[in-house]
């Protein structure tokens, strides 16, 4: 009030607006769609990069990459072995969560059957016992044959499996990367 | 000016702090506000909820100073203040004991405020505000036990992971968002530590600032009396009638129950704190640890026993659609009915509902700390069977006892008291099932147990079923039916032929 | 003034902190855990993979009893440590060489000979051991020859009949039980069967008779006892009996009908 006082010099102080005449009127107008404009403009560029910074991993690419776990003629048939591999996607800091670990089962030379660790109900840690070949989930009771079918318990569907294959050099190679989940087609 | 009154100075420059800022003037309208006079014990709880926050808010600003939120170093830093700091103990122990005093001084607020019909008008807004302070606490009680950065943390993420992954079409990106990438990681723990020190704490105090702020205005409500109606139209006025005629100042008079009970509280917890120390943490957060068997802390148990005993079928919408409607629902309480009876007498319906939810929480929480559907995963070699299984057994059946060791039957069987819980317990099988019986059900499975047929050969299960079918109770002389007619049958069967003079 | 007030104030510290270091909420020292070869690791160990089917303390388990001097002492430590390490082809001892590296493998079994063994693992102390041997000093193993299963079934007869009778009633308690069902046959090995007879299992006193190492004494058809000694040769025959009634080990119907 004090402020549209002064600028209205001669003007009825009750109603200043009415007085000031079109130019005035204009020039407010024009201030506060510039202000608006500004702000905006100001605040959708600083909006980038914190909003792109937050949800960034949603955009990523895929983060898939195919990672050797062994030489192939190492897994001894009709065996299932816990093996360990460092994620493709991964920042100094992940101290031991940069690790991941899969179950590879050796169906017979050259054919492979890998596992994510994670129970597909809710991403436990399944457990191999190689005496009844049962993969047990220590959460909610999830079992599962020796082949990732479910066998019991709560999960939807059977363990999740890492796409393999062999590369020229012997070595069996995982598409991994993405803890798996539901979402995965396989 | 030297012999002035050194009162009369400290009253001098507070009365000019006053006159610039108004803040003791505010401060006297909310101290000495009137409140009803039957505003006794109930009322407690919400001023105890607040108290432990600020209790986490001291204690976790000097955590923060010593906790080092890098997925490198947490375990150790958390090791560090344990051991190494001085105190350091002490500190995380009241943080941790605090925060599950805070929670059930919130749960109590909650169930009082709904079981004196608070939530009426005009208070509708304070409840949906109270409905946002809940999640706020729960959602810093849950970012606190990742903070601890161990296997139950981790795993405890991968569950998180896994419900959020389910969400159709936009799972993936909202589990990326919420792990900070594609798997759980560095940056998994540094949003939840953003989320558990910054987002969650600031959130709180504002809203803790609107909660309090409708509570002043609208005044704290009278002890629910039945017949007293609540009517939007003439409520406002009785109200504070009454209270202007037989309201008493909140400080003193009802700030002393407060007071009283939000000290006691307080050193309750700190004892609590110095007898049982600090929660955690664990094993390593290590992926690669099969061996790991996660457990959520008591709050959320809850969850964990529901999510055991769900149909699997229904899974997947109750956790996508359960907590939003649930959430949705309570907040929409006072819109649904914000006039009538307070008095808990009077609202049956109300009363029912709330002991319907506690027993089933309390029920699912107990069935969570016990856990009996999951495997004892070291169970077939670590838990010896009772001396009683082992004599007076034949030299079959002590190998049978040996099959149901090592084809980890234990880990789900108990027998004798001890093993899993998740199977039924085969001390007394042999009074339920027969020989045939006993011998379809392991090699077909079924009724959420394996099917054992591909693992076991006929031997391994012939000498298992020898061993149950001494599971009678310990009477041992009561044969199964069928059993030795069936074992007379494999004698005559031509495949027994293999066998020597 | 100031330096007496700091004093107490330091004084008063230092007794908060030491008292409330003192409090029982404090968690203890993250010590590495016990090594295997101290008596405490030991135990964890044995209680953590091995009481399952050995027994909680070492006895009265389903499978072969480890607190057996006699037993510890004739079975060589390399022996004892590649069982544990790789398990038993065929028979329900797992390997365990995928949990533990073998250094620990290896303290642990020298630590159980240690504190099971008695004195026998020590050369001083095998003779003493010796003295009280169920073994009769027979070697733990199969040397050489093939047994006599015609003789065995002589001294089956005379011998074991007693408490193992060919034809088990299925509820006769007063009996052992049958050793030779050929379900019983088929899940064990010779070595089994030789270990048995060599070493019985006393820990089983509990019932009718304990049975007894091949120094015996025994009891053969209609109760008859014998008490003289098992030979070398008589454990190898005997063996061999067992071991005809059943065929080859493992029984290859067994690989064929099982899944390993």
């Amino acid at each position: 009030m004090s402020e549209s006082d002064s600028t209205n010099s001669g003007g009825c102080g009750d109603c200043p607006c009415k007085d000031s005449g079109g130019v005035n009127e204009n020039r407010r107008g024009f201030l506060f769609a510039a202000g608006t404009t500004l702000m905006t403009i100001g605040g959708a560029l600083v909006a980038v990069p914190i909003i792109g910074a937050a949800v960034a991993p949603a955009a990523a690419r895929d983060p898939n990459r195919w990672i050797p776990l062994a030489k192939s003629a190492d897994f001894r048939p009709g065996t299932t072995v816990l093996k360990t591999f460092l994620n493709p996607v991964s920042a100094p800091n992940d101290g031991l969560t940069a690790s991941t670990a899969c179950y590879v089962r050796c169906l017979e030379p050259g054919k492979f059957q890998v596992f994510a660790v994670n129970c597909a109900h809710l991403g436990c840690p399944v457990e191999w016992f190689d005496q009844s070949r049962l993969f047990m989930c220590p959460c909610h009771g999830g079992v599962y044959y020796e082949d990732g079918s479910r066998a019991s318990g709560p999960p939807p569907r059977g363990l999740f499996e890492y796409m393999w294959r062999i590369s020229t050099d012997g070595n069996l190679e995982i598409l991994g990367g993405r803890l798996p989940g539901l979402q995965e087609g396989t | 000016m030297q012999s002035r009154n050194p009162r009369r100075a400290l009253l001098e420059s507070l009365r000019w702090i006053d006159e610039r800022t108004g803040l003791f003037w505010m401060l006297r309208k909310s101290v000495f506000h009137r409140v009803p006079r039957d505003a006794k014990w109930w009322y407690v709880f919400g001023s105890a909820t607040m108290m432990f926050f600020t209790v986490q808010l001291a204690s976790g600003i000097v955590l923060a100073t010593l906790y080092a939120p890098s997925a490198a170093d947490a375990y150790q830093s958390l090791v560090y203040i344990d051991e190494q700091v001085p105190l350091g103990w002490f500190l995380r122990a009241i943080h941790g004991w605090s925060s599950n005093a805070m929670c059930a001084m919130m749960l109590l607020h909650l169930a009082q405020v709904f079981l004196h019909g608070t939530y009426k008008y005009p208070r509708e807004l304070t409840w949906v505000f109270g409905v946002f302070l809940c999640l706020a606490t729960l959602g810093l009680a849950f970012t606190g036990q990742i903070m601890r950065w161990d296997a139950d943390a981790y795993w405890g993420l991968g569950i998180g992971a896994a419900i959020v992954d389910r969400a159709p079409g936009i799972g993936d990106q909202l589990r990326a968002i919420m792990l900070g990438g594609p798997t759980i990681s560095g940056a998994t723990l540094t949003r939840f530590f953003a989320l558990h020190v910054f987002i969650l704490p600031g959130a709180t105090i504002a809203l803790i600032g609107v909660h309090l702020y409708l509570v002043l205005r609208n005044g704290i409500s009278e002890m629910p009396k039945p017949g007293q109606i609540v009517d939007p139209a003439t409520y406002r006025e009785g109200y504070e009638s009454r209270v202007h005629k037989s309201g008493v100042p909140f400080y003193p008079d009802a700030a002393r129950r407060d007071m009283v009970f939000c000290g006691a509280m307080l050193i309750a917890v700190v004892g609590v704190a110095a007898w049982f120390g600090p929660f955690g943490p664990n094993e390593l957060p290590d992926p690669t640890n099969i061996h790991a068997s996660p457990r959520p802390d008591g709050l959320f148990l809850w969850i964990f026993a529901a999510l055991a005993l769900l149909p699997p079928a229904s899974e997947t919408p109750l956790l996508l659609l359960g907590p939003p409607v649930g959430i949705a629902l309570l907040a929409a309480l006072p819109f649904l009915s914000n006039r009538g009876e307070r008095a808990p007498s009077r609202r049956p319906l109300s009363v029912l509902l709330l002991v319907l939810i506690v027993t089933g929480l309390g029920v699912l929480t107990w069935l969570g700390t016990t856990s009996p559907w999951s495997p004892q995963m070291a169970a077939w070699k670590s838990t010896a069977p009772d001396v009683a299984f082992v004599e007076h057994r034949t030299p079959l059946e002590t190998q049978g006892l040996l099959e149901f060791q090592f084809a980890q039957c234990r880990n789900c069987h108990s027998i004798g008291g001890t093993g899993g819980k998740r199977g039924p317990d085969l001390s007394t099988v042999a009074t339920r099932l027969s020989w045939d019986q006993l011998v379809r059900q392991i090699q077909q499975g079924g009724g959420n147990m394996p099917a054992y047929g591909k693992t076991l050969s006929s031997a391994e299960t012939q000498a298992l079923v020898a061993f149950l079918s001494t599971l009678d109770g310990g009477t041992l002389k009561a044969k199964i039916p069928g059993a030795l007619e069936s074992q007379a049958a494999l004698d005559a069967s031509p495949a027994a032929g293999d066998r020597g003079p | 003034m100031s330096s007496r007030a700091s004093i107490i104030t330091t004084a008063c510290c230092c007794f908060v902190t030491v008292a409330c270091d003192r409090l029982p909420g404090k968690p203890p020292i993250r010590a590495a855990a016990a090594a295997v070869d101290t008596p405490e690791g030991f135990a964890t160990y044995y209680a953590l993979s091995c009481a399952g089917c050995h027994g909680a303390d070492g006895t009265k388990g389903p499978a072969r009893p480890m607190r057996d001097a006699a037993y510890l002492a004739a079975v060589p430590e390399d022996s004892l440590i590649a069982i544990v390490r790789d398990g038993v082809q065929g028979t329900r001892m797992p390997g365990f060489s995928s949990d533990t590296d073998e250094a620990t493998l290896a303290r642990f079994v020298q630590t159980m000979r240690v504190q099971w063994g008695g004195d026998g693992t020590s050369p001083s102390g095998a003779a003493a051991v010796l003295a009280i041997d169920p073994a009769n000093g027979i070697a733990w193993q199969h040397v050489a020859g093939s047994g006599d299963a015609r003789r065995g079934a002589e001294l089956f007869e005379t011998r074991c009949v007693g408490c193992h009778p060919r034809a088990t009633t299925i509820d006769d308690r007063s009996t052992a039980g049958s050793v030779t069902d050929r379900f019983y046959l088929k899940l064990v090995s010779d070595q089994h069967l030789r270990t048995s007879i060599l070493f019985g299992r006393s820990d089983l006193s509990a019932s009718t008779a304990a049975m007894p190492g091949a120094r015996g004494p025994f009891r053969g058809a209609d109760g008859r006892s014998d008490a003289s000694a098992l030979s070398a040769a008589d454990v190898d025959d005997l063996v061999a009996y067992l071991s005809s009634l059943r065929g080859e080990w493992p029984p290859s119907s067994e690989t064929k009908d099982g899944a390993r």
